[in-house]
C-alpha cells in the first residue's frame, strides 16, 4: 500500500511544477482580493480542484503505462489498487485544508476557519466519491466527460431554473451553518461507500 | 575437458555431448573417479536445456561410462567396470568388423588381413 | 511440486477462445510457450496471473488461484506493454518496490540496472522497448522469485541483448527450485535452452512435452501418400502435399515399420498447423 502511494506521489512530484503554479496563482489572488468571503471561497475552489485533478492525473499516468496490469503481477491486490487511490485523494484534500488553514491564519481570518475547512473537506471528498467509480468503470478518457458533466450540471440547472423564473430561496444562516458542519461527515461516509463500489467495479474488470 | 556443440550438425545435441564425453573417457582425458560438471552448470555453459544434459548423462550411465551418485553428481567409472568394458568390446568388434569388410572389398585374403592386424599391433607397441 | 499446473482452462471472447488449455511445468525447468501471434499465449499468461476471469483450474507454485496475490511475492513477470508510469525513473522504482515486495533487494536491483546499462535517472518515457523489457527483468530478479513468467521477452531486442537475457535466465535456473515460462512466437535461440515445449494454436494446446521426447513421440515421413493409407486412424497428425510426394507428421508408436525421419521442432509445428488431415 505504501509502495503504491509512494508511486503516485513520485509521479505527481515529477510534474509538480504545474501544481505549484496553480497554487501560487490562487495564493496571490487570495492576498490581492478585497472581500474576505470571495477570497476564502477562491481557496476552497482551489483545494477542491486539486483534490480532483491530482488523483485523476495519477490515474491517467497509470492507464497510459498499463500500470494496473503490471501491478497485479506483484503482491498487490485489486482492492489495494482501489483504496490507494482513495487514500491519495484523502491525503491531498487534507493537505489542501492544512494549507488553507495556514493562509487564513496569516490573513487573520482564523475565526471562520473551522467552518470553511469542514466545508472544503466535505466537498472535496464528495466530488472524489462521485468521480472514482466513473473513472474505474469508464477509464480516464470517457471519465473526463462524465467529470465535466457532473461539475457543470449544478450550474446549468441553476441557470435553467433562473431562466424559468424560479428562484430557490436560500436557507437561512442557521441551516447553512449546520449543513456545513454536517458536510465533512457526510462526505466521508459517501467517500467510503464509493470506495466499496469501486472495489466491486474493479473485481469485474479484466486487465 | 573441452566440449563444443554445433547446431548445424545433424546429430542431436544430447548425442554430441554424450559422444564427446565418451571419447574423453576412452582417451583417458577424463580419469576414473573424476566428476562430470553438474547438470545445470553444463547447461549454462553450453547454453542448452537442463533436460538435454540430463539425457546425455543418463545414457552415459546406462552404458556404464559414469555412475550417478544421488545428490553428488556423476563420476567417471573405472575401466574395469563390466558395463564399460563390454561397451568397449562391442565398439572394438564393430570397428574391426568394418575393417574386415573393407579389406574383403579390397580383395585381401584372411591370412593377409591377419598379417595386417599383426603389423598394426606391433606398431602400437602392444 | 510443480511450478505451474493448468487444467482445462477456458476463456471465451467474441472472436477467440482458449479451449481447455492444460499443461504442467515442473520445478527446476524452462518451458517455451510457443505459438503464432494471436494464438492465445498472452491470454493464457493473463489467466495464470489472475488478470482475466476464466474457467478451469490453475495453480502457481502449488497455490490455488484464491491465494494468488500472496504467491506473487515469488513470481517475477515481464509483460509486453505494461510498465511503470512514464514520469518515474529507476531510482523511484527501487524505493517504490521496496514497499511492495517483502523480499525486495535494493542493492541487487541497482547492480542489475548497471549490468543492463540502464541509467537510474532516466525517465521511463525515454526508454526504448528493449530497455523496458530489461527493467522489468531486473524487477523480476530483484526479489525472491521462484518462477519467472516472461511474455515475448526477446522480441524486438538486438542479438547482443538477447544473448545477455538468455544468460540471465540460465543463471536463474542454476537453482533447481527455480522455473521459467517463456512465451515467444519464434523459436530461434530460445529452443536450445527450453526443457519443455508447449505449442498453442488457435487457443488450443497442440503439444506439450519435454523437448527431448519430441523425437521419440513423433517422426516425419517423406514419400508417397499410399504408404500412409495403411496407418491406423489418428497416427497422422499433419500432412503437406507437394509436387514430388508428401510430408507427414506421424506418431511413432502407431507408425509400424514405416521409416521415419527425426521430427525437428519447427517442422513438427508447421505440419501441425498446416496439417489439413
Amino acid at each position: 500500500m505504501w509502495g503504491l502511494l509512494r508511486k503516485d506521489l513520485k509521479s505527481l512530484a515529477a510534474q509538480g511544477r504545474v501544481t505549484a503554479i496553480v497554487a501560487i496563482f490562487y495564493v496571490i489572488l487570495f492576498f490581492l482580493s478585497e472581500g474576505e468571503d470571495s477570497a476564502a471561497s477562491m481557496l476552497t475552489a482551489m483545494v477542491v480542484l486539486l483534490t480532483i485533478l491530482l488523483p485523476v492525473t495519477a490515474v491517467s499516468y497509470d492507464e497510459r503505462a498499463n500500470w494496473d496490469r503490471y501491478a497485479l503481477t506483484m503482491p498487490i491486490s485489486q482492492n489495494m489498487l482501489v483504496w490507494s487511490k482513495y487514500l491519495l485523494s484523502a491525503g491531498v484534500a487534507l493537505a489542501g485544508c492544512l494549507f488553507l488553514l495556514l493562509l487564513l491564519l496569516l490573513r487573520g481570518q482564523g475565526a471562520e476557519a473551522a467552518l470553511l475547512l469542514g466545508g472544503t473537506l466535505g466537498i472535496s471528498l464528495f466530488f472524489s466519491a462521485l468521480l472514482y467509480p466513473l473513472f474505474f468503470k469508464l477509464g480516464v478518457e470517457k471519465g473526463r466527460y462524465a467529470m465535466l458533466a457532473i461539475c457543470l450540471l449544478p450550474s446549468v440547472l441553476l441557470l435553467v431554473l433562473s431562466r424559468m423564473d424560479i428562484h430557490l430561496s436560500l436557507p437561512d444562516g442557521f441551516w447553512v451553518e449546520n449543513l456545513l458542519l454536517l458536510l465533512p461527515g457526510a462526505g466521508l461516509l459517501l467517500f467510503f461507500l464509493s470506495g466499496l463500489l469501486s472495489c466491486r467495479i474493479y473485481k469485474k474488470k479484466e486487465f | 575437458m573441452k566440449l563444443s556443440i554445433s547446431s548445424a550438425a545433424k546429430a542431436p545435441i544430447y548425442q554430441q555431448i554424450k559422444e564427446q564425453i565418451q571419447a574423453a573417457i576412452l582417451s583417458g582425458e577424463l580419469q576414473p573417479g573424476e566428476a562430470l560438471p553438474s547438470l545445470r552448470t553444463l547447461a549454462k555453459e553450453l547454453r542448452i536445456s537442463v533436460l538435454t544434459v540430463t539425457r546425455a548423462y543418463t545414457e552415459l550411465e546406462q552404458e556404464g561410462f559414469v555412475a550417478n551418485v544421488q545428490g553428488k553428481g556423476c563420476f567417471v567409472q573405472g575401466r574395469e567396470n563390466a558395463l564399460l568394458r563390454e561397451q568397449l568390446l562391442r565398439r572394438a568388434e564393430s570397428l574391426l568388423g568394418e575393417g574386415a569388410a573393407l579389406a574383403r572389398q579390397a580383395g585381401l585374403s584372411s591370412a593377409e588381413i591377419h598379417a595386417m592386424l599383426t603389423t598394426l599391433l606391433q606398431e602400437e607397441g602392444v | 511440486m510443480n511450478a505451474l499446473e493448468l487444467n482445462r482452462v477456458c476463456k471465451q471472447y467474441d472472436t477467440f477462445a482458449l479451449d481447455q488449455v492444460s499443461f504442467t511445468l515442473p520445478r527446476g525447468y524452462i518451458m517455451g510457450f510457443i505459438g503464432e501471434n494471436g494464438a492465445g499465449k498472452t491470454t493464457t499468461i493473463k489467466a495464470i496471473l489472475g488478470l482475466v476471469h476464466y474457467e478451469g483450474d490453475i495453480s502457481v507454485l502449488g497455490c490455488p488461484q484464491e491465494e494468488i496475490t500472496a504467491v506473487k511475492e515469488q513470481v517475477g513477470v515481464v509483460l509486453e506493454e505494461a510498465t511503470f508510469p512514464e514520469l518515474l525513473n529507476a531510482r523511484d522504482i527501487n524505493s517504490i518496490l521496496s514497499g511492495v515486495y517483502k523480499t525486495w533487494d535494493a542493492g541487487r536491483f541497482t547492480s542489475l540496472l548497471q549490468r543492463f546499462a540502464l541509467e537510474e535517472k532516466k525517465r521511463i518515457k525515454d526508454y526504448s522497448r528493449g530497455m523496458k523489457m530489461k527493467l522489468a527483468l531486473a524487477v523480476a530478479l530483484a526479489h525472491d522469485s521462484q518462477l519467472l513468467i516472461l511474455d515475448e521477452p526477446t522480441s524486438g531486442l538486438d542479438p547482443v541483448v538477447r544473448e545477455e537475457v538468455l544468460d540471465m535466465l540460465l543463471e536463474f535456473i542454476q537453482n533447481p527450485n527455480h522455473s521459467i515460462l517463456i512465451s515467444s512466437h519464434i523459436l530461434s535461440d530460445l529452443e536450445r535452452i527450453c526443457d519443455y515445449i508447449t505449442f498453442i494454436h488457435q487457443g488450443r494446446i497442440l503439444l506439450s512435452l519435454p523437448k527431448e521426447e519430441l523425437n521419440q513421440t513423433y517422426g516425419i515421413y517423406q514419400g508417397n501418400e499410399e504408404a500412409l493409407q495403411r496407418l491406423p486412424k489418428g497416427a497422422i497428425l499433419g500432412l503437406r502435399r507437394g509436387q514430388f510426394g508428401c510430408q507427414a507428421l506421424v506418431l511413432r508408436e502407431a507408425a509400424g515399420n514405416l521409416s521415419l525421419e527425426p521430427a525437428e521442432l519447427e517442422e513438427t509445428m508447421v505440419l501441425m498447423i498446416k496439417g489439413g488431415k
